[in-house]
Order: C-alpha cells, then structure tokens, then sequence
C-alpha cells in the first residue's frame, strides 16, 4: 500500500472506553456510610493520581465506542467514515484530533491536523463576528497573522457582509453556520477532519462548501476525513471509504464497494424489518 | 516555526504534566482567552471597568467602618482605610482569580469535547484575566495613598515581585480545584467558604504585627500574608517583611503550583468525557 513516508496517519489496534454511568454520581448516597464514602473516594483520588481512571471511575458499566481498528491513510487521500449513529466514528476523529486520548492501541500522525467535529464551537454569542472569526481562528489553532491576512476571504465566503460587527447572539442560526465553517476551511491544515457539518446551511450554501472542500482535496493536497450521512457527499469526495459499525471496522477499502456493503446491508435490515412488522403494511 | 508536526496518540500512564512546550507554542491562545474574558465581563453593564475598583472600595469602607471605627483595630499608624484597601487589591485578584479558574473548565465544556488545544491554557487565562481589573484598583490605591500623603517609597520594587507571587499561588490553586471540579462538582461550593476562611487567616483587616513573634514567620505558609504585608512594606511604608517568611512562601507557592501542575496533567485526560 503507501509506503511510510507518504503515511499522514497510521492508526494501530485504537479502542476508546466509555463509561455508561459512574458510581462517581452516588458519593454521599445514604446508602454508604459516610466513613465508608470518605475511604472509597480517598481510593479514587489515589487511584486517579496514580493513572488507574477505570477504577477511579468504577467502570464495570462501560462500553467500547472503538475496538481493534487499525488503518493507514496515504497524504492528500480523502477518506470517509460511514456507519450507524453510535459506531464510533466520531470518537475516532476525537481520537485522532487529541481531543481524547484511546484507551488502547496507538495513532501516529503526520501534519497539522485541523479538525472542524462542530461548528461554531469556538464562538461566544456576545462577541461580533469580526471578533469571533479572531477569537476561533486561534482556537482552532492559527495565528493572528495569518488570520489578519485571510480575513476578507473569510468574511467573503461567509457572506455576512455589514453585519460582521453586530454581536453574532443576534445572527441568524444560518449566519453563525456559514461564519463557523468559513473559518474552519480557512484553517489551511496537512490534515482536515470533518465530521457532519456539510449538512448545514441552505442548499446554495451547501453546494458552495462543496465546492470549496473539493478544491481543498484536489489543489491543496490536503489529507481529509470525512464523516457523514450524506453518502452522496463521499461519492463525490472520497476515494476510499471506511465503514464502522459497533466500533469496529466493517469494511475499508474504495468508496464504490464499500458503500455498495452499506447499501446491501441496510435493505438486509430493512428487509428483515417488514418480515416482523410485516402486519403493519397490510393495515 | 513549525511547519509539519509528529505526533503519536497513545495512552498515557502513570505521572504526566501538561505539556508545557506546547503551552509556550500557544501563548497566543492564552492572550486570546483573556482578552475574551475581560471584553465579556464588562459587557452590556452600565458601570462598566468600575465594577473592578466598586468591588474592593466597598468592602474597604465596610471594614473602614466596623473593624477601623467601631472595632479601633490596630493598623500600623496608617489611617484605616488605605491601610485596608492597600490589602485588599491584591486579594481581590487572588480570591476572583482561584473562584474563576474552578468553574473555568466545566464553563468550557463545548470547547474541551470538541477542540484540540492544550487543556491548562483554560484554568491560566482566567486566573490571569483578572490583572486589567487589578491594574484599575491599583491606580485607585495609588490615588488614595497620595490623597493621605503616603507616597511609594524605595521599597516599592518589591510589589511586582509580589504580585508574582500572587499569580503563582493563585494558578498553583486554580489548578488544583479546576480539575477537580471537573470530577467532582462538590468543589465550587467549597470555594466560597475557602475564601472567607483564607481571607481572615490573612492580614488584610489585622496588621501582621498582631501575631505573636515566633508565629508570625509561619504566616508565611500562606503566601498571600507575605503578599499583603509587603503590598504594605512597599506602598505604605510599614515594617519589612521577614526574610524567613518570604522564603517560606516561595516555598509554599512553588509547592502549589507544582503540585497543582501534577495533578492537572493526570485528570486532563479524564476532562473530555467527564465535563
């Protein structure tokens, strides 16, 4: 396949625990003693100190988000990341990104990885939308110079024109999308990370993010990942294609076959949803 | 500058601190955040940056009035309420800066689950956001010291290293309780406790006299005493703080911070599920 040097991110064997609920919740129940509380807490504080989360945490109730997943993705490839709600795609965007660290396994990556999970995250509905594209932009990791440079581009593709000093708390919910992600194409990262925000904006707007991540992929010899429900977006996008299911990987390979996996699979399911809520149809 | 990065994802274990280099990298963030807080602060209010003066200067006159009038406390032949106020600077950075940084985390909760950036830039900006606010109660105090006819004297050299001092216990601090929170919300209801049991175990209504002599150096545990009383020594001209009590303040906030740095580098990693 590609050979090391070329690797933007090689990821080995990743799984991510969760917690489902915490006895953390419970301190101070009546159930336990106070004395008895005191003790265990002291023995999660030592625990947590020492590095021991899980049994700091009392994970018996846990649940794998991400299992045994490992992959290599080749610079300036563009991959995307299919699969049910709850597959674990993104946790490994946040896995990948640093925002969290996996509970097993290891990811080596090559380049600036900018990642755009929600956006609008970085905004404060007090400030203007000229503050803000400042104050996000050095969030998500640039600097004030290049953001002094690229700031007419930003507020042209946002298109919010005059109202770029008025407060974005009385922005449309559409306004403070197109100015979300206008900063985050503009971040220039080795490697973009995209997760569900192509489906925002009207359907102009839409197109013209489209477009612009196109022209990201091809010109730029940007390494993206893309997770989506829009499956038209990674036939348009991506060359190759990675389907998650219960954490772990269903299928990797070229997005053609991959998504022709997915599609057989959801009929199977639909399929066997009419054979048991069958009775339904013929009321 | 750096133009491609490595990096390897890995679990951490065991002792960890917050990676520093990458702080140093992001300073500008750091500027940022401040500079977001400060702007928001003040944000549609009426009074505006007085509310940074209005905070100390009330509680002065309170304690002018019951501690100084009523109470005829001792305060170093300096009239009462210069005296008061010249502690109550420092300690009304201290006391915003540790109560900001505790909550300072869960308020980011957006942030930390959805952008990488180094955790510990949070808890840092919002103790040092509160130095503008400083900066206006201090040319108040310098005012008022003047309207008595205290004027700086050559000690007053002392009070930018104090006020490091104070910034260093009050981030050894925020660091420590806004971790924790994260854990266990019990915190920001211990805060306000913590600052009125830590307030009057400074000199802030009391001269630093009042102790009794072989104590007196043991205040020095409590950075903020060492502060105060040389706030004091520096602008108002009052007995030097003793060496020995200085030191053991060095000693305690570099014990803080380091600590505060070792305890937040090990729960950073809990932060993104937990906040």
């Amino acid at each position: 396949m590609t050979n090391k040097a070329d690797c933007a991110i090689r990821v080995e064997g990743i799984g991510k625990r969760y917690p489902i609920s915490s006895r953390l919740a419970q301190f101070g129940s009546l159930r336990e003693s106070m004395s008895n509380a005191a003790r265990s807490q002291a023995k999660k504080m030592l625990d947590l100190l020492r590095g021991k989360v899980d049994s700091a945490l009392d994970l018996d109730d846990s649940i794998w988000a991400l299992r045994d997943v490992s992959f290599e993705v080749g610079r300036g490839e563009a991959v995307g990341v299919v699969g049910r709600n709850g597959s674990g795609k993104s946790t490994l965007l946040k896995i990948i990104s640093r925002i969290t660290e996996p509970t097993e396994g290891w990811a080596e990556i090559n380049g600036r990885v900018g990642a755009l999970l929600e956006v609008g995250a970085a905004f404060h509905p007090e400030l203007t939308g000229r503050e803000n594209i400042y104050l996000s932009g050095v969030i998500r990791g640039m600097k004030k110079r290049d953001l002094d440079r690229k700031f007419d581009e930003i507020v042209a593709f946002s298109g919010i024109g005059k109202f770029i000093d008025t407060a974005i708390k009385r922005y449309s919910s559409g306004m403070v999308v197109r100015l979300g992600f206008s900063v985050a194409v503009h971040l220039q990262p080795e490697i973009l990370l995209v997760d569900e925000v192509l489906a925002v904006g009207d359907a102009e707007f839409r197109e013209q993010c489209m477009e612009k991540m196109k022209s990201i992929i091809r010109d730029s010899g940007t390494t993206v990942f893309l997770v989506t429900h829009q499956v038209q977006n990674i036939y348009d996008l991506c060359q190759k294609t990675i389907w998650l299911d219960g954490g772990r990987i269903v299928a990797i390979g070229g997005t053609e076959e991959v998504l022709q996996g997915l599609k057989q699979a959801q009929r199977n399911t639909a399929l066997d949803n009419k054979k048991y809520w069958g009775w339904m149809y013929n009321i | 500058m750096r133009t491609t990065d490595r990096i390897t994802v890995k679990p951490s274990k065991g002792l960890r601190l917050p990676n520093l280099i990458e702080l140093w990298e992001k300073r500008e963030l750091m500027y940022f955040l401040m500079w977001r807080d400060v702007k928001l602060r003040y944000k549609q209010t009426v009074f505006g940056v007085l509310w940074a003066v209005l905070q100390p200067f009330v509680m002065m006159l309170v304690f002018s009035f019951f501690f100084g009038k009523m109470g005829r406390m001792p305060s170093d032949g300096i009239p009462y309420p210069v005296f008061c106020y010249t502690a109550l600077v420092p300690w009304t950075f201290f006391s915003n800066g540790i109560t900001q940084a505790t909550s300072s985390l869960v308020f980011s909760s957006i942030l930390i689950k959805k952008i990488y950036f180094p955790r510990i830039i949070i808890p840092l900006s919002s103790v040092m956001s509160g130095a503008v606010d400083f900066l206006f109660a201090f040319a108040v105090l310098i005012g008022m010291s003047a309207y008595y006819g205290i004027y700086p004297n050559w000690h007053s050299w002392m009070v930018p290293a104090l006020f490091l001092l104070m910034l260093i216990t009050a981030i050894g601090v925020g660091l420590w309780f806004s971790a924790l929170n994260v854990l266990f919300r019990d915190v920001r209801y211990v805060i306000p406790m913590l600052t009125q049991v830590w307030m009057f175990s400074t000199p802030i209504i009391y001269p630093l006299k009042i102790i009794p002599g072989k104590w007196r150096v043991l205040m020095g545990l409590n950075p903020m005493a060492s502060v105060v009383a040389g706030f004091r020594w520096g602008l108002l001209g009052t007995s030097p703080v003793p060496r020995t009590m200085l030191l053991l303040s060095l000693l305690s906030a570099s014990a803080m911070v380091l600590s505060g740095l070792v305890v937040f580098g090990m729960m950073e990693k809990t932060f993104e599920d937990m906040v």
